[in-house]
This record gives structure tokens, sequence and C-alpha cells, in this order.
């Protein structure tokens, strides 16, 4: 199981996966916006989304989990 | 004179050197490094080596534990030292100390660069041995740290750190303009055994002050592989300043220029494409790129002139907003610049200052002053990309507010405010519509509505018709104009001192 952290704090802006997708490696998981700037954030392998800790417009702390990819 | 005096004199010379102790060559190269004397001869031209003092020392010890002299490097002299690890730990000596010490008033008085492979324990605690020497020692002109501190700020200094670095030797590197250090090894200002005599706590060296550590917290500027590539670096570095210039090919990625920044304002990119796309082909040498990423410094070459380029770097967690950190790392590089006469790129995208509590907690209402303290004191000419954002007093950081500038370019995506536009949206805002009752989604969309109205004023094209920059540019004429500026302005004026010492930090 691999936990995807938030490397900023800011917020959740854009959610592009549910629980139960299919990924691919390098897909979009989620958009966070910090210092009003685009943070996407990519799936660093294949897998499936297991969990997803987060829902858009949610302030996050750099190191927050938000999603997890099993596989 | 006797024959044999002088065979006495040859064959006491021959034990100071490599061919005389396979043993000990032999487990430095087991350690994956090289000897002393190696080190020096992989930096310097081949064959210019002027030792000091190589029979300095007991018998035993060959050259003092300590390798030192002159060479030239790129045709111009260096002075050179290695403390032989071989020796009884590369620990200082009174002896060794005066050796080092002689290159360094040599340097002092004749302007060399100063390069030290640092590894070794610190002072020797078995103090000088006896043997049987009579007679005072050379009287030095300096004393060893208060030579690195009179050196800075006058020529580059330079250190290599492969293996254990300790107290004085670690001083020696600690005071150096920069530090390139292997991975494996090890940089304490205190050893272990003063750290359990001090503290009670026994740690190993590489638990104490592992390098891999101080390349993420801004101790050291490079992590590197092997002592081999220690002196490769140091070759590529002091070539900056001393080579005037190179031939100055472009780079094959200049061409990509205009399609780094995105078109979307809020998008991402690696500010470290377009250094690379400015630069000459194969010139960016930077400097502590493990540590405050939120700001890249970097020596380069640009139509074959030194240049010291300064950027925020939009990917990073505080996209390219200044911290107290990447302050740090600014200010000092500005300063090496300044006080070798390296002109400064500035290549500016960003959002100001970091704020926030964890940011005021890291100190940065004072570390921000660093930077423009360092802006308003350069005399080296400084050429200004504004790339896209500058808000705030962010940019005083960058050359971009205020301080005297020599060329002041701006690209299409240029956009400015004396705050986050939104912000100040937002207090326009909350003043003409205090009384009024929008919920909080309508009333975001009024700011950013006013706030869209106040980008327009600082466009690019309305900024360039305001004589706001030299020019409003497409960024594949950017480094046309500043190689241009680099050619039309004359060199620095000749130094009689030095402008100020470089801080360590």
């Amino acid at each position: 199981m691999t936990d995807i952290e938030s490397p900023v704090t800011g917020s959740v802006w854009k959610l592009t996966v549910s629980v139960g997708d299919a990924v691919a490696e390098g897909q979009q998981l989620l958009i966070l916006e910090s210092m009003k700037m685009e943070f996407p954030l990519e799936a660093p392998h294949a897998g499936v989304v297991a969990t997803v800790t987060v829902a858009e417009g949610d302030p996050v702390a750099a190191g927050d989990r938000l999603v997890s990819l099993s596989g | 004179m006797d024959d044999q005096v002088i065979e006495e004199l040859r064959a006491a010379r021959a034990k100071a050197y490599d061919a005389a102790r396979p043993f000990a060559v032999a487990k430095v190269h087991e350690r994956g490094r090289l000897t002393a004397r190696e080190r020096i001869d992989a930096v310097i031209d081949a064959g210019s080596f002027v030792e000091t003092g190589v029979l300095a020392g007991a018998e035993d010890e060959a050259a003092g534990g300590l390798v030192a002299g002159l060479g030239t490097l790129h045709g111009r002299t260096i002075a050179i030292s290695s403390y032989d690890y071989t020796v009884w730990g590369g620990t200082q000596t009174g002896i060794n100390h005066s050796k080092i010490d002689r290159i360094m008033e040599l340097a002092i008085r004749h302007r060399f660069p100063f390069v030290c492979f640092a590894d070794g324990g610190g002072a020797r605690a078995q103090g000088l041995r006896s043997s049987g020497f009579f007679g005072p020692g050379m009287r030095n002109e300096v004393g060893t740290f208060d030579g690195m501190a009179l050196l800075s700020g006058l020529v580059p200094t330079v250190a290599v750190v492969s293996g254990r670095s300790f107290a004085g030797n670690a001083s020696i590197a600690g005071m150096s303009d920069v530090v390139f250090a292997t991975r494996g090894s090890a940089i304490g200002i205190g050893g272990p055994p003063l750290v359990e005599a001090a503290l009670g706590v026994s740690v190993t060296p590489e638990e104490l002050g592992p390098s891999e550590m101080h390349e993420r917290n801004g101790g050291i500027d490079l992590l590197i592989g092997t002592d081999a590539e220690g002196a490769d670096l140091v070759r590529r570095y002091l070539a900056f300043f001393l080579v005037e210039r190179t031939d100055g090919a472009a780079s094959p990625t200049h061409d990509t220029i205009r399609s780094i920044v995105p078109d979307n304002r809020r998008g991402l990119y690696d500010m470290r494409k377009v250094v690379r796309a400015l630069a000459d082909a194969d010139s960016v040498f930077e400097l502590r790129p493990a540590w405050a990423t939120a700001a890249i410094t970097a020596l380069a070459r640009m139509g074959g002139h030194s240049v010291a380029i300064i950027a925020n770097q939009p990917l990073s967690p505080i996209a390219g907003a200044i911290d107290s950190d990447a302050a740090d790392k600014l200010a000092r590089f500005i300063r090496l610049a300044d006080a070798y006469d390296i002109p400064i790129v500035s290549l500016m995208d960003n959002p100001g200052f970091m704020l926030g509590p964890d940011a005021e907690r890291a100190g940065i209402a004072r570390h921000h002053a660093r930077p423009l303290m360092a802006q308003v004191h350069r005399t080296v000419p400084l050429f200004l990309v504004h790339v896209r954002k500058a808000y705030g007093l962010g940019p005083m950081a960058m050359g971009g507010m205020f301080q005297p500038t020599d060329l002041r370019v701006a690209w299409p995506t240029v956009e400015a405010g004396g705050m986050a536009l939104e912000g100040a949206a937002a207090l326009i805002q909350r003043r003409e519509e205090a009384a009024a009752d929008d919920d909080g989604a309508t009333a975001r969309e009024r700011r950013d509505e006013l706030a869209s109205e106040m980008r327009e004023g600082s466009l690019a094209v309305n900024a360039a018709r305001r004589y706001a920059y030299d020019e409003v540019i497409d960024p594949a004429e950017t480094r046309e104009r500043i190689v241009r500026m680099l050619d039309l302005l004359p060199p620095p004026a000749a130094r009689l001192g030095k402008k100020h010492y470089v801080d360590t930090w």
C-alpha cells in the first residue's frame, strides 16, 4: 500500500479519482492548491485507489495522507 | 659538496612520497579515495606542483601529515593543500599548521585561490612528537583560522571532504566559500571523543555529521561520489573565476525556451529548464541544489562570460516564494558573486516572501533582510529577467525593485503587484462592500474580478508602455540581450583589496 502525502500546506482543489479506480503510473490523482498555484499529484506506480481521505476544498498540511494506492 | 650529503637529502625526501609508502597508499585506495598527493595532482595542471616542506615533521610522519604548495590551474596559480589521513588520522600539529599558514600567506599576498582537502581529526591530542628538533620554526604572517577569514572574499576558497573531517580540519572546510563532500563522509565541529567527553553521548562519526545530512540542511554545497570527482569539480568551479572567457556555445535546449512557462498562470514549471536554456552548453554549476529548493543559485557561462544565476523555483513546495532558507541561500550567493565580480543574472518568478506561522517561527522577519542587504550593497552588475510573478517585497531579494540593474527585461507572462492581488482585492472589497450580505461564493467571485482588473494593469505590453522595463521580450530573445550586455559592459575595476568577506551561510 502506497500512501500519497501532500507536499504542500494548502487545500484540495480537484479530485480526479475515486475509491476503486484503477490508475496507471503517472496518472493524475488530484490537484492541490497552495500559494495560488496548482500542484498536481500523480500515481507513483500503477494500482487501485484504496482510500481517499480528503474532499475538494479540504485544507491540508504538508505530510497529510491524501490517497492510498494498492498494487 | 659531499655527494653523500646530497644523497641523504634525496633519500629523506623520497620517504615522504607515495612510492615509498605502498601499504598506506593501498589502504587509501581500498577506501575508494586518493592519497593526499594524488588529490593535488588531480586538481592542478600536470607537473605544476611546487611543494613546501616535504621534509617537515618527524621521519615517519610523511610531510608532517599535510601536503601543501602552489600549482597552476588553467594556467593560473593556486595554493593547494591536502591533509594526509594516513599520518596520525590527518590531525593538525604546530608544524603542519605552519605549513598551511605558509601557503595561506602566499595566497593572501599574491591573490591565489585556496584549495584544501580537509579530512582529518583536528588537533593531534598527542601534541608535537618529540623528535629532536632544535631551533625555531618558520614565523608565519597568519594563523590557520584567521588566515581563512582573511582569504574570504579576497580569493575563492574551496574545500573537499572525503572521509572524516572534524574539529580544526572541519573548521577549514566550514570557513571556505564552498564545500564539496563525498557520500559516506562526515563533517563535524566536534569529533566523537570530544562529544563523549562533553555530553556523555557515544556516537560514530557517521551518526554525528554525515554529509548526506549536511547536503539537505545547507551545510555543504555539493554531495559527490569520490575524491576524483571532487578534484574535477574544483577545476570546474575555479574556472569561473580564473578563465575569463570560454567559447560560448548555446545550449541545445535553448530553442525550447518559449515552451517552458505554461499558459496556465497557476501552472508549475521547472525554472532549471530556463537556466539551462539560457546558459552556454554544459556550463551550469549549481550550488546547494538539495537545500532551500525554492531558490536556485548557480554559476554558469553566457556567451563565454562567467555569470552567477539566481532564480526562484516555482516547482517547490512554496511555489517559488522566499522562506528563511531561500533568503539565506540567495544572500550568500549574491555576496559570493559580488566579492569576486561575477555579474548576476536574476530570473524572477516570485509570489513574495513566505508567510504563515511556520515561516515566522523560522525567522522570516529577520532572514528576509539578508538578500535585501546583499542586493543594496552589491556593486557587481545585475541583469533582471522578470519571468512571471513579482509580488510583495520578495522581488527586492531578486534585485527586481529599487536596486540599480544594468538590464531589466520582462517576458510576456509577467504579472506584478504590491501584494498578492487576491489579497489586495479582498481588502478593497471588504471596504466597498462592508454592508453587503453576499454569500461567500459571490464575494470570492467579485474579489477575483477585482484582482483580474489589477492584473491587467501590470500585463506585459501595458508595463512596456509605461517604460517599466528596458523591453518586454520574446523569451527566445533573452539570451542574446544578456550576452550583448555582458559584451558591452567594461570589465570590473581592478580590486586593490577585497570588497567584503563572503558569508559562510
